[in-house]
């Protein structure tokens, strides 16, 4: 007697023992992602399209796109659109190179490199805003330490906090000193990740140091370099606690980058609304971001 | 590689290279403890005193006393290691189906979603979310600073969980499938006993980057949840800056940091290199 | 082409681990020679140390006659093929060939001339284009001697190129190699753990064991005279049989008696045999040298076969006899290929009765469990001592 085997259908009971639980471990990621990332959007979108204000009584009224035009279409958005691509631009060529640097030395595991590793990591770790006060006090223009030291070598001086130049120099010079740690450590990583060989075969076809690194680290670092100069772009935008507590976008608002406007625009005018439309633009700005890093997390 | 002169001489240069990178790194750590240990005068001195004055701890004792820093300093604590809880235990629980890459549902929003939490800046947040938070009557609440600090938290917890786990070799956890254990037990007792320095290690530095946070209370806390940044950033806003209590602030929320760093370098920096590879 | 000159070469590791100890090796202008040896014996350091990538610790280092001591890598004018190629993963294999051209600031027109050159001999010439990721081993392979071969170097240096690849490649590559060498006239070190790969293709080989040169010869008086019993059971498969003999008189000379049989008279045994009356010795017998003995044949040694295979031109035939093996450090050495083999090694240690192999002609019509008896060509043993191992 041969019984006839049927198919195995998934069923109900199979898909509970083996897929529920895991979408069970996903449900309270999902509670947090939802609390905070979808309820806000829906209302940043939402918000928008209204003039709620939280300086003005009464229920908010329906207005299309009045706040785009107000806030985003502007020159003060331009303009600190500008700063916050300033900030990104000059950070990216001072900290990728330097932070490149830093690593190849490291990677040559010298007597000593975990002392100095540690050293270099810190600036990275400490609070963004106790690290803007440290440097706003060395910046003072009459008792900070940096002026007294360009005073004695008799280098040109520069008002640090009074002055436009000044106040992006004084920001790009904290942002990378907190910066350049990570380039270090995640270039480190990939220096790491390389097989050792190519570089012993080059070393024997003829290759110098600086040949070496030119034709074989550095191609083969690339996919690194783009992942970090991604990310080093996506922070720029987030860039806040530093520009706050030094300039605080100013004089005036020179240093005002596009996370100091929305906060400035909903908070300290209160007009959430118009806060909203920025931040929905904003947002917007960075889509080509979000699909290149679910790509690269991806692999 | 032999050690021709030349060589000797590129090691010194790096070296050299790294001495100074080091200054550059630790001075202003340096220079803002040890203002907080002068008297006024010496801290306001020019030419600068490095070395040679006469500590004190004067700035300290006014910093303890300024209304609210006792509070600021213990708000931070419990809201920093309740959010490190919330988001290490969420994020271990996610992390762990992404990690085996099994296919399930909502496994590509989750991921999306994480991604977006990662890469939007704050601020596009905190405007609705400030005016959720005070139409739900949560302004000022301890809890809800350690549910949004665990939100923006996550992504970074659960790809550091993530790469923790798939270093664990899957066979242990088909061996606990057949001796019966259920996906649960697999991973509370086998998986993540076996992580356990990478649970260390993503803890650390998720505690880290709450104890930082900036944006969040600013906007989300009111004066009895004002938090230890928020507090130390009002020493620069009035007309006359008191910079031996600024100095001393900044030396204390900094402190614990600073010890981590140099206890738990290598935790810090497995975690570190993992996460950073891993994005 | 140069000739490659070890003078006492030591290498000694920070740790203090002695690498290669003393080298005295010549390898002549056009010569193939084969460092040959089990894993860790200091091979590959020693070709790594003509390469430029391992640093000398003492003695000298000549290449075409200049001392290369303190001259780095990419100052020597050697190339290297390496175990696992170390191709340049980005880059095509046109540019994996012409890199080290290239760095040598050979104009472009030339570069190409000789890439073209070097692929048409490899029959590479349809792979240009491709990445390594894209390139079966063998083809990788080729790329890696291509590289080699177009920077037309005093020296090539070799590093077990054919041991990622599987046996029928690994027996095409080999004539390749040797036929590319011979045609180029190189002068090559290649360094293999393979006694075969060593034996089919060197001008000369050298035995290397921890650090030390055993011997260093051409092929064949490596198979006939090895010099101690890790030589002997180094070289040779399947590999020399070794056992306990005891040195006794017999008439005008001398015989050997293996276990508790009779006697077996020694044809011409070497003179410094005698001085070993009434001790004993290791006896080596070479698989050739044992034949099914006729009925009255004097020197002889029963036993009981074990296992035998059958592989067309000849068989193999696994004997257990009542002999004492021959259980020293150099003889399990020798006869593992991988020396990481520990059950083989352990099986080696704890043989209580010797398993002696016979290569005979087939069609013998042998069983196993059959008791057999196997002839011994007396003029064809070897004779070692049973402490130093040295021949005597």
């Amino acid at each position: 007697m041969t019984a006839e085997t049927k198919p195995l259908r998934p069923t109900a009971r199979m898909w509970a023992r083996t897929k529920l639980p895991l979408v069970a471990f996903t449900l309270p990621a999902w509670g947090l992602v939802v609390a905070v990332l979808a309820i806000p959007i829906v209302s940043a979108v939402s918000l928008s399209v209204q003039n709620q204000s939280l300086d003005l009584f009464g229920p908010a009224t329906y207005v299309g796109f009045a706040n785009f035009r107000t806030d985003v279409l502007t020159s003060a958005f331009v303009h600190s659109l500008v700063v916050t691509a300033i900030f990104i631009t000059i950070g990216l060529l001072v900290q990728i190179p330097v932070g490149l640097w830093l690593a190849t030395i490291l990677h040559r595991e010298l007597r000593g490199t975990r002392f100095f590793r540690s050293a270099l990591l810190m600036p990275m770790l400490l609070t963004p805003v106790a690290v803007g006060l440290m440097w706003r006090f060395m910046f003072n223009s009459d008792l900070g330490v940096i002026d007294w030291f360009i005073r004695s070598t008799g280098l040109t001086q520069v008002d640090w906090l009074g002055s436009a130049n000044g106040g992006f120099a004084s920001i790009l010079i904290v942002n990378s000193w907190q910066n350049v740690p990570f380039v270090m450590l995640f270039m480190l990583a990939g220096l790491q990740a390389l097989p050792k060989e190519p570089f012993e075969a080059a070393e024997v076809d003829g290759a110098g140091g600086w040949q070496s690194f030119r034709y074989i680290t550095l191609p083969l670092l690339r996919p690194v370099l783009l992942i970090v100069t991604m990310i080093m772009i996506v922070e720029g935008f987030k860039l806040f606690d530093i520009v706050y507590v030094i300039t605080n976008g100013g004089p005036g608002t020179a240093t005002q980058n596009l996370s100091l406007l929305d906060y400035r625009v909903g908070f300290t005018f209160l007009a959430t609304s118009r806060g909203a439309a920025i931040g929905v633009v904003m947002a917007l700005m960075l889509t080509p971001a979000y699909i290149l890093w679910t790509r690269a997390t991806r692999e | 590689m032999s050690p021709r002169p030349l060589t000797r001489l590129r090691h010194a240069g790096s070296y050299f290279v790294l001495a100074v990178a080091t200054i550059i790194a630790l001075f202003p750590i340096f220079w803002t403890m040890s203002t907080s240990l002068k008297q006024i005068v010496d801290a306001l001195s020019i030419p600068p005193k490095f070395i040679g004055f006469h500590p004190t701890l004067h700035n300290y004792s006014r910093l303890f006393h300024t209304p609210g820093f006792g509070t600021a300093y213990v708000t931070t604590l419990e809201v920093t290691l309740g959010s490190a809880l919330l988001t290490v235990v969420v994020g271990s629980l996610a992390a762990y189906p992404i990690a085996r890459r099994w296919r399930f549902l909502g496994r590509r929003p989750l991921e999306a979603s994480l991604v977006i939490i990662r890469a939007i800046p704050p601020i596009v947040l905190m405007v609705p979310l400030f005016n959720l938070v005070i139409n739900h009557g949560l302004y000022d609440e301890p809890l809800t600073l350690i549910v949004v600090y665990s939100a923006f938290n996550l992504p970074f917890a659960v790809w550091m969980m993530v790469s923790f786990i798939q270093q664990i070799p899957y066979e242990l956890e088909e061996s606990g499938e057949v001796d019966g254990a259920s996906r649960l037990r697999i991973l509370v007792h086998l998986v993540l006993p076996l992580a356990a320095p990478g649970l260390a290690a993503t803890t650390i530095l998720i505690s880290l980057i709450a104890w930082n946070e900036f944006l969040i209370p600013l906007v989300l806390a009111g004066n009895s949840t004002r938090t230890l940044p928020l507090l130390i950033s009002t020493f620069v806003q009035s007309r006359t800056i008191d910079w031996g209590v600024m100095t001393a602030g900044a030396t204390i929320t900094i402190l614990p940091i600073a010890i981590l760093t140099v206890f738990a370098q290598r935790s810090l920096v497995s975690g570190l290199g993992l996460g950073a590879v891993k994005e | 082409m140069a000739a490659i000159v070890f003078d006492g070469v030591t290498k000694v590791y920070p740790d203090g681990t002695l690498a290669v100890d003393e080298l005295d090796l010549e390898v002549a202008d056009g010569e193939f020679v084969v460092l040959v040896g089990p894993s860790g014996c200091g091979k590959t350091t020693a070709l790594r140390m003509v390469a430029g990538l391992e640093q000398i610790t003492s003695g000298e280092l000549r290449i075409g006659g200049v001392v290369v001591n303190h001259l780095g890598a990419r100052s020597r004018d050697v190339a290297m093929v390496f175990q696992n190629y170390a191709l340049y993963p980005h880059m095509d294999v046109a540019a994996n060939i012409a890199f080290g051209l290239k760095m040598r600031k050979v104009p472009k027109a030339r570069r190409n001339e000789k890439v073209a050159e070097a692929a048409q001999a490899l029959g590479l010439s349809e792979l240009l284009a491709r990445k390594p990721r894209q390139l079966s081993g063998g083809q990788r392979q080729r790329v890696a001697m291509g590289r080699a071969i177009v920077r037309e170097p005093q020296a090539f240096l070799m590093d077990e190129p054919l041991s990622n690849l599987d046996a029928k490649l690994r027996v095409q590559m080999r004539a390749e190699i040797a036929r590319i060498q011979r045609d180029i006239g190189a002068t090559t070190l290649y360094v293999t753990h393979d006694q075969t790969e060593a034996m089919t293709m060197a001008d000369r080989v050298a035995v290397m064991r921890h650090g030390l040169l055993q011997q260093l010869d051409v092929p064949q008086a490596l198979y006939d005279c090895p010099m101690n019993l890790f030589v002997a059971s180094f070289i040779g498969s399947p590999p020399i049989n070794l056992i306990e003999g005891a040195v006794e008189v017999w008439e005008d000379g001398l015989q050997c008696r293996f276990g508790g049989g009779d006697g077996i008279v020694l044809r011409s045994p070497p003179h410094g045999l005698r001085s070993y009356l009434g001790r004993t010795v290791a006896v080596g017998i070479r698989p050739e040298a044992l034949h099914e003995a006729t009925p009255d044949e004097a020197s002889s040694l029963g036993g009981t076969v074990k296992i035998i295979e059958a592989l067309g031109p000849e068989v193999l035939v696994y004997v257990d006899v009542a002999a004492k093996p021959v259980v020293h450090e150099q003889v399990v050495e020798g006869a593992v290929v991988e020396s990481q083999d520990a059950e083989l090694v352990a099986e080696l240690r704890n043989r209580a009765a010797a398993t002696v192999v016979a290569r005979l002609g087939p069609g013998s019509g042998l069983e196993e469990a059959q008791a057999i008896v196997l002839g011994i060509d007396t003029s064809k043993l070897h004779y070692f001592d049973l402490e130093t191992g040295a021949v005597i």
